[in-house]
């Protein structure tokens, strides 16, 4: 299978580290542009304030709650990488050829550079996201010993996001332009993901919609686990995110494929 | 005068066409940008729809209002896109050195730089726009101008203001990143209740963040429509343009050519 073609997984570790790397030269550069992530949850902890007051609670959070579970609905969202668009540039101008000869896994390649980015990325807005919200609606409970569990839940939730995004960025092999996948994958998130309020604030219908996609696995769920732990939410979670991570995987492995037959390569 | 206002309306028009005939050229992209992009603002409003499933009111703003504030703030975004689609990219020519064509030109060149690029995307603002305004108001024609009137207003606010902050790059050089967020903090305010905020947060959006009068004063108006108002707007609208162009020439001074030889076809 082409998703495990390319040797031992300490090269792409190595792949992962240079990507982190050179995303830590820029580290100044990724707190001045953590400047949207505190306009947007200033925006939001006056809108909690005012709809949720002191006491009311929306899909069992707090206006305090509610804040928490935006910074890290927003920090997963914000600190994905774009690492798609090199993709799809790649397989539009014909580049894949110079990548495909090269010993590794081109799938495995690109998801090692999506995780070194994703951690410097992750690292930075976390720590201001988090520290805005401590500083306009005080501290969240979370109770170390769930740590490991949660960093289980982030980690299949960027592996979704990646797969989700390269599946995408393969329908270049087919479509000349792929963005408007993207704008709607955005907007998906949105919705689907739960960006700004938890899916289970959803009416019934759309809840149970987003209950059977991946988005709400890799953006509302970990989120959600975070702010209100309890273990029953765990397994549900971790059981779709498995499933969801196998099936994309598999349709990654199945596209690429596919796809990479139909590359031309006329030399030059 | 006459003449020479006559002249420039020429002019802007003659651009305009220009760049809605080359977007046209490849309609298909055209028309899936456009839908796109009024899909996009439409799923915009979701949040709101399932906020107001759970509460009445928002310190007296209604679904109703949101969507006029939604049509207000879009509205002025595509005026501005379509209009003066090269405000989103001053900072870049500064830095670059690439204001060497239009001062070569016999134009005024704070115009030339705005009106040199459309936004093909922002046609679907624009129907959104359109669209939002006419299933949340009881629509005639009077109110339908008077609508179109209130998103040029919105529209010169946001142009004037991205003049300001990409301006910065005369004395900063590289600071599209920063113009790029202060335009973002705009649009991203203009998208939420003014009835969220505090009054010191209110007072910032009504001068140093313009967006109440991108959205908030445009939403006033058309909830009830008072002269007072109205001339507020426009008068803050031509004030802002005129301390924007002000603030463009004055950092003109400081520029220096990039020497660069490059055909210069749009930019």
């Amino acid at each position: 299978m082409q998703l495990a073609r390319g040797g031992s997984v300490q090269k792409y570790l190595k792949v992962a580290e240079i990507s982190l790397t050179n995303r830590v030269v820029y580290l100044a550069d990724h707190f001045a542009s953590s400047i949207f992530l505190i306009l947007i949850l200033f925006i939001f902890s006056q809108l909690w304030k005012t709809v949720l007051g002191t006491n009311a609670e929306i899909a069992g959070l707090d206006s305090t709650g509610m804040l928490w579970y935006m910074v890290f609905t927003e920090v997963i969202a914000v600190s994905t990488p774009a690492s798609h668009s090199l993709v799809s540039e790649e397989v539009k101008s014909g580049d894949i050829a110079y990548r495909l000869v090269r010993p590794y896994s081109y799938t495995l390649y690109y998801f090692a550079v999506h995780c070194g980015e994703f951690l410097v990325r992750f690292i930075t807005n976390l720590t201001i996201g988090a520290a805005f919200a401590y500083l306009i609606m005080g501290p969240l409970a979370v109770e170390w010993v769930h740590l490991g569990w949660v960093l289980l839940g982030f980690a299949l939730s960027t592996a979704i996001n990646f797969l989700v995004s390269f599946s995408l960025a393969l329908v270049a092999f087919w479509l000349e332009d792929n963005r408007p996948f993207f704008w709607v994958l955005n907007k998906l998130i949105f919705i689907l993901g739960g960006l700004f309020v938890p899916v289970e604030a959803y009416p019934e219908g759309l809840r149970r919609v987003s209950y059977l996609l991946p988005l709400r696995y890799s953006f509302s769920a970990p989120a959600r686990l975070v702010v209100n732990f309890n273990y029953a939410f765990l397994w549900q979670m971790l059981a779709g995110q498995l499933v969801w991570v196998i099936i994309l995987a598999v349709l990654v492995g199945a596209m690429f494929r596919k796809g990479v037959r139909q590359v031309h390569v006329h030399g030059g | 005068m006459f003449t020479a206002a006559k002249r420039t309306v020429k002019f802007v028009f003659q651009y305009f066409s220009a760049n809605l005939q080359s977007a046209m050229e490849y309609r298909g992209a055209f028309l899936s940008q456009v839908i796109f992009m009024f899909i996009n603002n439409l799923m915009l409003l979701f949040f709101w729809w399932v906020l107001f499933t759970r509460i009445e009111s928002l310190n007296g703003w209604s679904f109703q209002h949101i969507l006029l504030l939604y049509a207000a703030a879009s509205g002025a975004y595509a005026c501005q896109a379509l209009l003066f689609g090269g405000s989103f990219h001053i900072s870049r020519a500064i830095a670059e050195g690439r204001l060497d064509f239009y001062l070569a030109m016999p134009k005024p060149v704070l115009l030339h730089v705005l009106i040199s690029r459309s936004s093909a995307f922002a046609w679907g603002d624009l129907a959104f726009a359109l669209t939002i305004f006419l299933l949340a108001s009881s629509p005639s024609l009077g109110r339908t101008l008077g609508f179109i009137v209130l998103i040029f207003a919105g529209g010169v606010v946001m142009t004037s203001f991205a003049v300001l902050a990409h301006s910065l790059s005369f004395w900063l050089g590289h600071s599209a990143q920063l113009a790029n967020q202060l335009m973002e903090a705009l649009l991203s305010f203009s998208l939420y209740p003014e009835s969220i905020f505090s009054a010191t947060t209110r007072l910032v959006l009504y001068t140093v963040i313009p967006a109440g009068f991108v959205s908030y004063l445009p939403v006033r108006i058309l909830q009830e429509f008072t002269l007072a108002h109205e001339s507020l707007l426009l008068v803050f609208a031509l004030g802002l343009s005129i301390l924007a162009r002000f603030v463009f020439y004055r950092g003109l001074k400081r520029y220096e050519s990039g020497n660069l030889v490059v055909i210069n076809v749009v930019d």
